[in-house]
């Protein structure tokens, strides 16, 4: 088994490696010069040809790329922006934790409503419950999360003024009112995630509960709650696997969910970057969520093999 | 084999009486088991047999209560210990399963929950019966597994399924059954799914049961081979209904039911000479749809009458069995 | 053939209507397909069913609530919001369908590839870049990309790429992983069946048997998951273009109709965002729909539930 995780860790690693060339590629290709952003656009050849000298842009493509990914795995130093002149790792930091924070709530909501809800259909399958389930879970996978903040903002703060129209209070400076701003934003990115689980564990548990082994535990006199019990464990499984897959997914929509609800996460600092031609910051915010993805889809693995006794290797 | 001497009158352990198990179809609601009577006595093996469809399964299943809807058991009581567990609760029902009657079923390779330890499901079953505490529930799971031939069980309880193979599987599935002390274990075809030589080993462990236990077996099977090597006596199924019983060496010696005769003769055997066609019984079991009033054998019998489409002959002492037939084979054809 | 051949008996519309329901998996499934080919005709025929110019500004007439004149009123340049709803699902539709066909096109080639290799150093390879390919956050990645790149044409000779193509084509290679691994999934278990043993043994090449035998039963769970993709693709493209990096205007998106919503938001205006919103809810609705029916009724599955 630990040949497996380290195989597994190995692959993702790589992955991130090549990844991350790719997207240096594209900055430093498609992007514009950083010296023609800095010295502007009348700068002399020869003042290009130093500037790019002296920031070791005249290098190679892959020789730069070792001495950012150096610089980042011993420094942690996401290099620094030729437009702002700041750390980008500071930039991203910041936004980074607030988004980390919307993204986590959004999941943990999701979690709480699609478990059970997932559990219930299957367990009263085809009656009210499984329908309302279904109608739900196909709503939830259609309309889009930001059409449904648009409309929540309307709703909620419009109509009713119970919530603000956007903005963010920090956590540090009021629990409560971090909460306010976070609450529908939260809502908008979790109603996805909540189809994809609810439905992925009305189906597994489908699978677990048509099982011999259910039938072996209710022949052997086992109280309704064990049995199901133990259907719920053996049903975890694929849902798990679908629920880190999905909280990957979430980092790249929380970027439209906080446009809308003008929360000061990663998305700001990417857009920013891009209209402002900050390729350093650009590259910088992409690989961060990019890593983050690739560590999720990691952790998906692991827990599938962690709640599988069987992928666990030597077997009789 | 052993010789049937007359037992003492004591009432059998389990009595099943014009048992009727319907569930939906095209056809409309149709009766897969009708007017069923079967008896296991204390301590006695007794062999259910018969085709795929026969009903011996359903029959099984009603005995632990696990009829599921959309069938129905619509007629009848089951006895178990005296006890009528038709008209039992479904709290009465759990109550009863593994602790008065077992059951193992016939695939040991997913009747395990494969993701948990075999003592885990051990003790949960010990605990949900017996109040033990969870210590004591582990002696009885190493006493359990010891019984079943488990080598080393302590080291093995925390073992996952996955690392048995079939027939160590159906044995834990069996120490699983007889953990509580049940009087009565059904086995649905225990050794179907498993090797010849697993298979033989299975069979000894069960006779140990019943030698050492005083457990009384209701194999269920349609490999005749196996039922005639364990079971005392023997029950005979076509169409959900009884065609004939007794002992076992009666039945094979000296079938009364045309279908018993057939069944044996479909079952090819060394002493056969070498060119001999395959003898199989000319037509197809009947589908739950298709049983009407008279004998469900009628159509595919060589011996059949009108009466024997219209009307159902009753299972009636013929000698030293018990045959449903209009036309039973005479005593004096031997096998 | 029939003696009666002319006599051919005619099947009443009813039993043809329900079979074709029964074709896509029932009753939802095909009021999904109802609401996909309704959309996509009014898309097609924009032209001849738009009532208004999309492009067209009308000062006068601007920011009007819905009425007989605009059903769902006009937009901020006086432009009648139906019309640029059924002209933008012409932007919406043809980015999600691209996308849809690319990704389709070199996901099952490369995973009947990687499957009649199967073992290889073909498959390894194609797998893996396949995961790496999947490892990569959509969403983010089609925003940065055209970020970089920049919302603007792209002529490459006589072909004028515009920044809904460059999307288009992003979207489609994200959506490689899926289908490759769909294909190879199904293709390598189809290898085992025995109509492939057979036609080996005819002498047919594994080329050949992959194409001809292996492909058209894997059809089955390739459509449901194109179906999804393109529900998938919908949403994103509506997305991209609302932060103004997908279709530019003034051409109509569904995206883009919501990107001119923002400003109004919180005003008595309510009809600028609801409108395209439940437009691309419905169709992405009748896409998973539909999936959803076509999974059902390829589910073999299915037929154990009648036992």
């Amino acid at each position: 088994m630990l040949r497996m995780i380290l195989s597994r860790a190995l692959f993702s690693v790589a992955t991130v490696v090549g990844v991350g060339l790719v997207l240096f590629l594209l900055t430093r290709s498609m992007g514009d010069s950083p010296a023609s952003i800095v010295l502007g656009a009348d700068a002399t050849l020869e003042e290009i040809a130093a500037f790019e000298v002296r920031h070791g842009l005249d290098r190679p493509i892959l020789v730069q790329y070792g001495d950012w990914l150096a610089r980042l795995v011993l420094n942690t130093d996401l290099g620094t922006s030729f437009v702002t002149g700041r750390q980008a790792g500071d930039e991203v930091s910041r936004g980074l934790l607030v988004t980390m924070e919307l993204v986590v709530l959004a999941f943990v909501f999701a979690l709480a409503v699609a478990i059970p809800f997932g559990v219930l259909a299957a367990l009263h399958r085809g009656r009210w419950i499984d329908q309302i389930s279904r109608i739900i879970a196909v709503m939830g996978l259609s309309i889009p999360g930001f059409w449904l903040g648009l409309l929540l903002i309307r709703f909620m703060s419009l109509e009713l003024g119970w919530l603000p129209p956007g903005g963010f209070v920090a956590l540090s400076e009021s629990i409560t009112g971090n909460l306010r701003t976070m609450i529908l934003p939260a809502f908008a990115l979790g109603v996805y995630q909540i189809a994809v689980i609810s439905r992925m564990m009305r189906s597994s548990m489908l699978d677990v509960l048509s099982a011999d082994h259910v039938r072996t535990a209710r022949a052997m006199g086992l109280p309704g709650y064990k049995v199901l019990l133990y259907a719920l464990r053996n049903a975890l499984g694929p849902v798990v696997s679908v629920a880190a897959l999905s909280f990957g997914y979430t980092f790249g929509w929380a970027l439209i969910i906080e446009q809308i609800f003008s929360i000061p996460g990663l998305s700001r600092s990417l857009l920013t970057a891009i209209s402002q031609r900050d390729f350093v910051l650009v590259q910088a915010v992409v690989f961060v969520f990019t890593l983050t993805f690739i560590l999720c889809n990691l952790a998906a693995d692991l827990l599938n093999v962690a709640l599988n006794p069987r992928l666990r290797g030597a077997s009789a | 084999m052993m010789h049937m001497t007359a037992k003492p009158e004591r009432a059998p352990l389990l009595s099943i009486r014009g048992l009727g198990i319907s569930f939906p179809s095209i056809y409309g609601r149709v009766e897969a088991v009708r007017g069923l009577d079967l008896d296991v006595g204390e301590g006695e093996i007794v062999g259910l047999v018969g085709e795929s469809g026969s009903g011996k399964s359903l029959t099984s299943l009603a005995v632990m209560g696990l009829v599921a809807q959309p069938g129905r058991v619509e007629a009848g009581e089951i006895r178990l210990a005296g006890r009528d567990i038709v008209g039992l609760s479904p709290k009465e029902l759990r109550e009863m399963r593994g602790r008065d009657v077992s059951m193992v079923f016939q695939e040991p390779l997913t009747a395990l929950n494969p993701a948990f330890p075999i003592g885990r499901q051990l003790t949960d079953v010990i605990l949900t019966h017996r109040p033990v505490s969870r210590a004591e529930a582990r002696e009885i799971a190493v006493q359990a597994l010891t019984d079943v031939g488990i080598r080393e069980p302590r080291e093995r309880l925390g073992a996952y399924p996955h690392e048995f193979s079939g027939g160590m599987r159906q044995r834990v599935l069996i120490a699983t059954a007889i953990a509580c002390e049940p009087k009565l274990l059904i086995a649905d075809e225990p050794t179907t799914a498993l090797d010849v030589t697993v298979q033989a080993q299975i069979i000894d462990l069960l006779r140990r049961l019943q030698a050492e236990r005083g457990l009384s077996i209701l194999l269920i099977s349609h490999n005749l081979h196996l039922v005639s090597e364990l079971c005392e006596r023997v029950v005979v199924m076509y169409g959900g209904q009884v065609m004939e019983s007794g002992s076992a060496e009666e039945l094979f010696l000296r079938p009364r039911h045309p279908y018993s005769r057939l069944l044996q003769d479909c079952v090819p055997s060394l002493d056969n000479p070498r060119n001999s066609r395959l003898a199989a019984i000319p037509g197809a079991a009947p589908s739950p749809g298709e049983i009407s009033a008279g004998c469900p054998f009628a159509p595919r019998c060589a011996r059949a009458t009108d009466r024997c489409t219209q009307e159902m002959p009753p299972l009636a002492q013929a000698g030293a069995h018990k045959v449903a037939c209009w036309h039973p084979l005479s005593e004096a054809v031997a096998c | 053939m029939s003696v009666q051949a002319d006599k051919a008996p005619r099947r009443s519309l009813g039993s043809f209507i329900a079979s074709q329901i029964e074709l896509v998996g029932g009753w939802s499934a095909a009021l999904g397909a109802l609401l996909i080919i309704v959309i996509c005709l009014a898309a097609l025929l924009a032209p001849w069913v738009a009532p208004f110019d999309p492009v067209a500004t009308d000062f006068r007439a601007r920011l009007k609530p819905p009425s007989w004149a605009h059903w769902m009123g006009t937009d901020q340049a006086g432009r009648d919001i139906m019309s640029r709803l059924i002209w933008g699902a012409r932007a919406s539709l043809k980015v999600s369908f691209g996308a849809a066909v690319i990704g389709t096109l070199l996901g099952v080639s490369l995973g009947l590839a990687a499957a009649r290799f199967r073992g290889g150093i073909v498959d390894n390879l194609i797998m893996r870049t396949v995961d790496a390919i999947a490892s990569i956050p959509l969403l983010i990645w089609a925003i940065a990309v055209i970020g970089t790149i920049g919302p603007v044409p792209i002529v490459l000779g006589p072909i004028t790429l515009q920044n809904e193509d460059k999307l288009l084509m992003l979207i489609g290679v994200l959506y490689l992983p899926m289908m490759t691994r769909v294909t190879y999934t199904v293709a390598s278990a189809e290898k085992m069946a025995d109509y492939v043993k057979a036609r080996v043994l005819q002498g047919v090449s594994q080329g050949r048997i992959m194409l001809g035998d292996v492909l058209p039963n894997c059809l089955s769970p390739i459509i449901v998951q194109v179906t999804f993709l393109i529900a998938v693709g919908l949403i994103v493209e509506a997305a991209v273009s609302f932060i103004g990096l997908g279709v530019q205007p003034p051409r109509p998106s569904w995206g883009t109709m919501l990107a001119d919503a923002r400003p109004y938001i919180l005003g008595p205006e309510w009809w600028l965002s609801f409108f395209p919103g439940l437009v691309i809810s419905l169709t992405v609705i009748g896409f998973n729909l539909l999936g959803d029916g076509l999974r059902e009724a390829a589910d073999p599955r299915r037929m154990a539930h009648g036992a």
